[in-house]
């Protein structure tokens, strides 16, 4: 059963009661809030995500709302709780629908050990992935918005997830995670592409999220393996290049990229010397769209 | 009996056997929440049970089990880079609580999280001490001129030192209980009695009965009882492990004695049998030596300790709980500190924060 | 008095090496460098004893045929120094 088999009403009624329970990717979340504006764009953007009937095993319970007191009347702030403890400050009102996506980056960042989590978009196209780890606001976002939009399955916008067992990338498909120029650049790519409220004033600027496309919801079972590790640089009408990275340096790269490499101690070190040994390491600058698109699907291109 | 999943669990891990996803659902939070999700880890591991549970539950264990081998290797770093940086003077540095459990590999150390690390220096070399970590790196964390002389004054420890680029603190005591405190302790027993786990380096650790008492003493003279529970399964491990030696209990009994430690030793053994089942002889709780009157008292004290040692999460916490935290953090800084001094220290204390939030 | 540089012992330090470039790992501290030829040539100096600064800068010179500069040498000895790979000791 999907989310889009509940009424807006029913759903409404759920997150406002005993909370939802809905799946994104290996995970299991139980989600509750009163807060209108996250219920609507939740219902938009996890329209496919699997949802269950009763109460199951959770791995994070989750609720976002506005505290009890007369904060909530003069500049209103929402609260995240983690089960009950806060794990970080409050928001203003305005931002609450980021909130939950942050929200949920944060859990999975700071408890799911079992994998190897990378900041990084993460998309397969003929069974190859490619990793795309970067800094905020080196186009990563863009440009796993455009391959998404071009075919390929976005297995993850912010976070990658390496198995600990066998190097495969886990899908987590939620929605992308635009910025500022990057909104209207996808918007006017795509006339069905369907978006969040636009949320300006955050921390990181205008913010808007981007709905994943319904094949890479809905194959969230379905691990790739990497083959390409990809540091994405947008320069505006910059010609495209692609140029090798050595390994030592993707792998300084990649590990400075990553949540919990630290904690994973010697593990996170021999699991990210192999995920190395297994992908083609490149610096890719790209400045227009389409020759991005031909480039990377030539690079995974069976032959 | 108890019905709270977690402390079913640690009284008898067999028990898990029967819990279906919901109760293991439950159970993850109410360890995740007091700081014993790792432990968890362990406990399963004790019965075998591991290969038993869904694919989804031992991927949480296994990733909680992974974050406290990383406190450990942080742990054994940290007592390394203290050793370096007091290599030049002869100082014999006593690793208390969960740092000595890991220094000696103790089973209560696996799957133990830190929040820091505290050691004992003869008071006689405490400077120096502090002076030699300063000079490699470490800060004070207590900026405030009140502070810094209170805890000089007062306390049974110097304000805290954190490392610069590490950000790991130390707490470095002289002594196990404030000088003010209720229970006059004799610390110079205590360090004679302890031991070596490294000669190189003079890393030291108390006694198989010293390292008990201690954390008797310390969760029985706290105010605070966040970690409680966690606290709890301390004393609970180290009492499985040490008390089949021979001897074992008349050791205890008598150093417990010598420090006028008979009260939280009563407490810690009381406690961890009725809450932890731990295997405690009834005669050797008959044989403390604790007043009339103290006995008479436990039906309070019982009422108040049931509502601390339980999980820290929301199906466990009910109105009763804080009511017995506030009256039990008042107990907390009575024994620490007699009432002249500690009025004084609470109305400072209030007036700073009242300070602080005009100022913000 | 002089002053020597020699591993830290008790910890292991795996490497991965790709082509000119290895990775290490310092087991204790947890730290990642990665390190050139030259880098991993000076660190084995010194993981097979005990040298001064001056002595590893000969080493260098005689096998590798490679004039280190003064700075470019006392900073990868203070890298490989914080991270927990090799230590200072002063001898009278």
């Amino acid at each position: 059963m999907i989310l889009s088999s509940l009424t807006f009403h029913e759903a409404r009624t759920r997150l406002k009661s005993n909370g939802l329970y809905f799946k994104t990717g290996p995970f299991t979340i139980h989600f509750n809030t009163h807060i209108e504006n996250i219920t609507k764009n939740f219902y938009k953007l996890y329209s496919e995500n699997q949802i269950f009937e009763q109460e199951v095993f959770s791995d994070f319970h989750i609720k976002i709302d506005l505290p009890n007191n007369f904060r909530r009347w003069v500049r209103p702030q929402v609260f995240f709780y983690l089960d009950n403890e806060i794990p970080f400050k409050p928001l203003p009102f305005n931002q609450a629908y980021p909130m939950l996506e942050w929200g949920m980056n944060w859990c999975i960042a700071n408890h799911s050990h079992q994998y190897l989590i990378i900041h990084a978009a993460v998309l397969e196209k003929n069974n190859k992935a490619i990793i795309l780890p970067a800094e905020p606001g080196s186009g990563k976002s863009t440009l796993a918005a455009i391959l998404t939009l071009n075919g390929w399955r976005l297995l993850s916008d912010e976070l990658a997830l390496i198995s600990l067992k066998d190097l495969s990338a886990i899908p987590l498909s939620r929605p992308i995670n635009l910025k500022n120029d990057s909104i209207d650049i996808i918007k006017s790519m795509s006339e069905t592409c369907i978006f969040s409220d636009v949320y300006d004033d955050t921390n990181k600027g205008s913010v808007a999220l981007l709905k994943t496309s319904n094949e890479s919801v809905s194959r969230a079972d379905e691990v790739a393996i990497p083959c390409f590790i990809i540091k994405p640089k947008y320069i505006n009408e910059s010609k495209a290049s692609l140029a090798r990275v050595s390994p030592g340096k993707m792998f300084m790269h990649v590990a400075e990229n990553s949540f919990n490499y630290s904690v994973l101690g010697k593990e996170g070190f021999e699991v990210l010397s192999n995920l190395i040994d297994l992908c083609g390491c490149f610096d890719f600058i790209y400045g227009n769209n389409t020759e991005a698109v031909n480039i990377m699907n030539s690079l995974v291109a069976n032959n | 009996m108890n019905n709270i999943l977690l402390i079913r669990a640690l009284r008898n891990p067999a028990a898990i056997a029967d819990f279906d996803i919901l109760d293991w659902d439950l159970l993850l939070r109410q360890a995740r929440q007091s700081n014993l999700l790792p432990k968890l880890y362990y406990i399963v591991k004790s019965i075998n049970h591991h290969s038993k549970l869904p694919d989804k539950i031992q991927d949480i264990l296994v990733s909680a089990k992974k974050m406290a081998d990383k406190h450990r290797q942080t742990v054994i770093w940290e007592i390394d880079r203290i050793s370096e940086a007091l290599k030049d003077i002869p100082v014999s540095v006593i690793y208390l609580k969960g740092a000595a459990y890991t220094l000696q590999n103790l089973p209560v150390s696996d799957g133990r999280l830190f929040s820091d690390i505290d050691i004992l220096i003869d008071k006689k070399l405490i400077n120096k001490v502090e002076h030699y970590l300063i000079l490699n790196g470490w800060v004070s964390v207590k900026q405030s001129n009140y502070d810094q002389k209170y805890y000089r004054k007062w306390m049974h420890e110097i304000p805290p030192l954190k490392h610069r680029r590490r950000l790991i603190v130390v707490d470095i005591h002289h002594n196990i209980l404030p000088p003010t405190a209720k229970f006059k302790t004799n610390i110079d027993l205590l360090i004679d009695s302890s031991m070596h786990v490294n000669e190189l380096n003079n890393v030291r650790v108390f006694s198989p009965y010293g390292m008990l008492i201690h954390s008797m003493a310390h969760l029985f003279c706290e105010g605070e009882f966040n970690n409680g529970l966690r606290d709890l399964v301390d004393i609970d491990e180290l009492i499985r492990l040490f008390s089949k030696e021979k001897g074992f209990w008349d050791e205890l009994l008598d150093l417990a004695n010598k420090q006028n430690l008979n009260i939280p030793l009563f407490y810690g053994l009381r406690y961890s049998r009725k809450i932890l089942s731990t295997p405690v002889p009834e005669d050797v709780i008959r044989k403390i030596s604790v007043s009339q009157l103290f006995r008479v008292n436990l039906v309070i004290m019982d009422r108040l300790f049931s509502r601390v040692f339980i999980p820290n999460h929301k199906s466990c916490i009910k109105h009763s709980v804080y009511l017995a935290k506030f009256f039990l953090y008042i107990r907390g800084h009575y024994l620490r500190m007699p009432l002249h001094l500690l009025i004084p220290h609470l109305m400072i204390k209030l007036f700073t924060v009242w300070n602080d939030k005009e100022s913000h | 008095m002089s002053e020597y540089w020699e591993a830290v012992a008790g910890f292991e330090v795996l490497r991965k090496t790709w082509g000119s470039e290895s990775a290490i790992y310092h087991t204790g501290s947890g730290d990642t460098q990665l390190l050139d030829e030259l880098g991993i040539a000076i660190l084995n100096l010194v993981q097979a004893q005990r040298l001064e600064t001056e002595e590893i800068r000969e080493h260098i010179l005689r096998k590798h045929k490679v004039e280190l500069e003064g700075d470019s040498l006392a900073r990868l000895l203070a890298e490989l120094n914080r991270s927990g790979v090799i230590t200072r000791v002063q001898t009278p």
